[in-house]
């Protein structure tokens, strides 16, 4: 009868995932409270403030753009994908580790995923929006996006389902879909904790409204539990194949330093690793700011950068055999690219690439390291910016060098390029403030399940 | 007993409180052996191994999701099919219409996604949600559920329900509290201000059709709007207008005098027809003609034997090129023949713009040797041997399109030392070969065809004369 799986969990780790003496209503108080304070903490009011002002930079920028046409920014020949693609990569890139722990790491039943998975889903949900906008502003006029769905039109045309473009359209239009209803499913029971404590008529409504009339009913819970199982299943296939299917967009073309079938693992590895530095970036300041430190304790930090070092060695694997592709394969091109790649006009890219994505995830080989929260913040910045670039080194320097040595030309983003991009953060950081104000920062119900005496009989233990 | 909540209608159930799993799971084990049906439990998160004690069926939702993501991907498949191979074809590179492995990353995607709507949206009507009223939220304490208590609930339409009873059965598992709960009274009506600003928003939401079905139809002598006058009106030149950039006010300039424009520099009036020139021309027509002309220029290149193919097989139709050896082409003029090439006929596509004057020349130059070399001009053959009429008949009557006369092996065996030569036959019989069985070969080539040889050869209609200079040649051929 008695269920001690995750018993067992807590006596091989001494470290137990909640930290601190917490039982079920303490739970619910820490996580309620952040929702339920009347005002936020001033860091709030700070990093909203600049969200917002950016996010205004960012609507100016585009409407700056549609105005005016796509040559406000530097996309030119032979550059013609510059940073529009570049940030689209590199936003859904980071969208990718919210599912990858809320699925993956569910199916694998790595229950220290509790702390953190709301955080990270919501993260990809921004994420991906974000990305989704580069790609919808950069085909100049706007109003003509939906041309990439397959939907009846008056010219009687449909989409091209052979072009990894429209793989693309599906792929990340699919993935955001699945995320959202996957973040929302985890999110009801939690809003029906806020709506059965909030005092106003306001907060009862709309928490109740979301929350479906959830009444924590266990034949409710029992399908709810088998759909979540099902859910994750669909989307571990699902987060692995959207970064494939953004890496066809370049392996699918003819273009040196491009057409190479390590891409899609390349980029998936790249993808998870980007997206956990990116809740490290953000969870660090959160569980200080919001005082989430015994649910979103050192230990999570730790399995992070792990995963981070993990990663990090599987993308500096890459790096290393593309070039020894290049080589190997006796194709000229290739090995131009490659030797232009690092020693080229963007060599200060490409070795701001390597420092950030090979070199610095190295130091958390150091359980002090792991543990030093300046430190690994710090290094969750690298990443990010190593990231980036790596999109950045892969669009540009195979373009910059044309097949026609007359067409050559050094790509300089406008400030344009430089705003959305800037913008786009700002995007990101208002929904997610908005996200940690209004919303559970923390799965309660899946944080209770981890409490010991969440199991029956755990006293006999 | 606390009673917490309104008693101003019907009896829901029974509901009771509990303090922690072990006892609830105790309680549940206990309440399913009464006998209970309508009966649930209520847990702030999913207590593990509860199912199995409230004997909860396992669901379906699995069956539905599979059946659901099976139809997303025939959905897929459909939808590509039809999109792509039947309703809008895409010609890219000659690459097949319909092609599986393209298609698969949506094929995938939709799967994923009718299994995951289905997942979430299946769970959410089997269970009954959104439902946003339920009798036990009536109830202050119920309030915890979703916090740290533990409840369960027994309904009053249950066969064996009796409130008594089961107040004191729960109480007697442990219960720290059971109380009655009651249905409201109340109608479920929508708050009033929500009424009045819903049906604001619908009044206002009509206004864009409105709009709409106003211009429905109709002209207008006003301009249009530009919402983004950049890309409306663009600041270039075109060809014939006008400017106030030159002297003459006209965008278009006159070539300036002395000058030459790009790729006019040539002059090809006096080609010199030379080896070079020849073999560049063949060169040419090798590369831009021989795909569907063929290689000799009979028409017969690989694309017109693979479209012959897919057209028999109902896939396609097809024009065939044309046999540019036939006397009707050899007849055209060469000026005629230079603008089919550069302007392209029927479905013969320009290709002024692919091959450069210079080598459009050189092409038909080429043409006009190929056409000479299949024109087959009489031999006179007076004055010769016997074996030398059969030297010109075995080139002329394509034996040597088969058959060599130095011992190497084509289609059919070769020719020299044929006399007294013992060979092997189809029916696995020997045979010496002499006079009479090459005679009996051409005119009969399968009779007795020799083993390990394709059965390909056709019958030669030959005089009696030309057989024996035939033959005359082969026996010299020793």
């Amino acid at each position: 009868m008695a269920n001690s799986t995750s018993i067992d969990h807590v006596d091989i780790f001494p470290e137990a995932l909640v930290q601190g003496t917490h039982d079920f209503h303490s739970v619910t108080e820490t996580v309620c409270g952040i929702i339920e304070a009347p005002k936020p903490p001033k860091a709030w009011y700070i990093i909203f403030g600049t969200a917002l002002a950016l996010l205004g930079v960012l609507g100016a920028m585009i409407v700056y753009l549609v105005t005016t046409g796509v040559g406000v920014w530097g996309n030119n020949q032979p550059v013609a994908w510059g940073w529009p693609i570049v940030n689209f990569v590199f936003w859904v890139g980071i969208g990718h580790a919210g599912t990858l722990i809320s699925a993956v790491l569910f199916l694998f039943r790595q229950d220290w995923r509790t702390g953190i998975n709301r955080f990270s889903e919501a993260m990809t949900i921004f994420a991906v929006v974000c990305a989704g906008m580069f790609p919808a502003i950069h085909v100049g006029r706007v109003w003509f996006i939906w041309w990439v769905f397959p939907l009846p039109n008056q010219m009687a045309m449909w989409p091209n389902f052979r072009s990894p473009l429209l793989w693309d359209v599906f792929a990340v239009s699919t993935y955001f879909s699945v995320s959202l209803l996957f973040w929302y499913m985890g999110l009801v029971p939690d809003l029906a904790s806020v709506r059965d404590r909030a005092v106003t008529k306001a907060k009862r409504f709309w928490y109740g409204l979301f929350s479906l009339g959830w009444t924590g009913s266990n034949r409710q819970w029992h399908r709810y539990e088998r759909a979540y199982l099902l859910l994750a299943a669909l989307a571990t296939p699902l987060v692995l194949s959207v970064h494939s299917v953004v890496s066809f967009d370049f392996a699918t073309s003819q273009l040196a330093g491009w057409h190479t079938t390590i891409f899609p693992p390349y980029f998936v590895a790249g993808a998870i690793f980007s997206g956990f530095a990116m809740v490290l970036t953000l969870s660090i300041p959160a569980r200080k700011i919001f005082g989430l430190e015994e649910l979103i304790t050192l230990r999570h930090i730790d399995n992070m950068t792990k995963v981070i070092m993990a990663t990090g060695m599987m993308v500096g694997y890459a790096y290393a055999m593309e070039f020894f592709m290049a080589w190997y394969s006796g194709n000229m091109y290739e090995g131009f690219t490659f030797i232009n790649r690092a020693f080229g006009p963007y060599a200060w890219a490409y070795w701001i690439m390597v420092s950030c994505n090979v070199l610095s995830p190295q130091i958390f080989w150091f359980k002090k390291i792991r543990r030093n929260l300046t430190v690994v913040f710090i290094m969750s910045l690298f990443v990010n910016v190593g990231m980036w670039f790596e999109r950045f080194v892969i669009t540009v320097t195979s373009l910059n060098r044309d097949f026609l040595p007359s067409s050559w030309h050094y790509f300089t983003p406008t400030w344009v390029d430089i705003c959305t991009l800037i913008g786009s953060f700002g995007l990101f950081f208002t929904l997610f403030m908005l996200f940690c104000r209004f919303l559970p920062q923390v799965a309660i119900s899946e944080v209770k399940n981890v409490l010991p005496q969440a199991h029956p009989h755990h006293d006999a233990h | 007993m606390t009673e917490t909540s309104n008693t101003n209608g019907e009896l829901y159930g029974v509901m009771a409180e509990f303090d922690d799993v072990t006892t609830l799971c105790n309680a549940a084990d206990k309440v399913r052996d009464a006998g209970y049906t309508k009966w649930d439990c209520h847990t702030p998160f999913p207590v593990h191994g509860l199912d199995d004690l409230m004997g909860i069926k396992f669901t379906k939702l699995p069956w539905v999701v599979l059946i659901m993501g099976l139809t997303g991907c025939s959905l897929a498949v459909l939808m590509q099919w039809w999109m792509n191979a039947v309703d809008y074809p895409y010609d890219i590179s000659g690459k097949p219409q319909w092609s599986l492995p393209a298609n698969i990353p949506v094929i995938f995607e939709m799967t994923v996604l009718f299994s995951a709507f289905t997942a979430f949206f299946g769970m959410w009507i089997a269970n009954g949600l959104p439902l946003w009223y339920s009798p036990l939220f009536r109830n202050k304490r119920f309030a915890r559920v979703t916090d740290d208590k533990f409840f369960v609930s027994i309904e009053a339409t249950d066969s064996l329900f009796d409130s008594a009873k089961a107040h004191a059965f729960l109480s007697s598992l442990g219960a720290s509290n059971t109380e009655d709960v009651y249905h409201s009274n109340e109608t479920a009506a929508l708050p009033g201000s929500l009424k009045g600003k819903m049906i604001v928003l619908a009044c206002l939401a009509t206004i864009p059709l409105a709009m709409v079905y106003n211009s429905y139809g109709k002209t207008t002598t006003e301009p249009r709007v530009h919402l983004v006058p950049d890309m409306d009106k663009q600041d270039k030149f075109r060809a014939q207008g006008q400017t106030t950039l030159f002297a003459d006010g006209r965008m278009s300039r006159a070539q300036i005098e002395g000058t030459i424009a790009q790729g006019d520099l040539e002059d090809h009036s006096n080609n010199v027809v030379n080896a070079a020139f020849v073999a560049r021309g063949e060169e040419r027509f090798n590369i831009y003609c021989s795909v569907c002309h063929g290689f000799n220029g009979q028409g017969d290149g690989t694309v017109h034997r693979r479209a012959t193919e897919l057209s028999d097989a109902g896939h396609a139709a097809w024009v065939p090129p044309a046999n540019l050896t036939l006397e009707m082409y050899a007849d055209k003029s060469d000026e005629e023949l230079f603008s089919t090439i550069t302007n392209g006929i029927r479905t013969m596509p320009a290709y002024g713009g692919q091959i450069p004057e210079k080598d459009r020349w050189a092409i038909i130059v080429y043409l006009r040797a190929l056409q000479l070399a299949q024109k087959g001009e009489p031999v006179d053959m007076t004055g010769m041997t016997s074996e030398q009429r059969g030297e010109v008949l075995f080139a002329s009557k394509s034996c040597s399109t088969c058959h060599t006369v130095d011992g190497a092996r084509l289609v059919g065996p070769p020719l020299n030392g044929l006399i007294g030569q013992e060979i092997i036959l189809d029916d696995d019989s020997t045979l010496v070969i002499d006079d009479d069985y090459i005679l009996k070969s051409i005119a009969n080539p399968m009779a007795q065809a020799r083993k390990g040889y394709p059965k390909a050869m056709l019958e030669v209609a030959l005089t009696d004369e030309e057989l024996t200079d035939l033959l005359n040649y082969i026996k010299s051929q020793n």
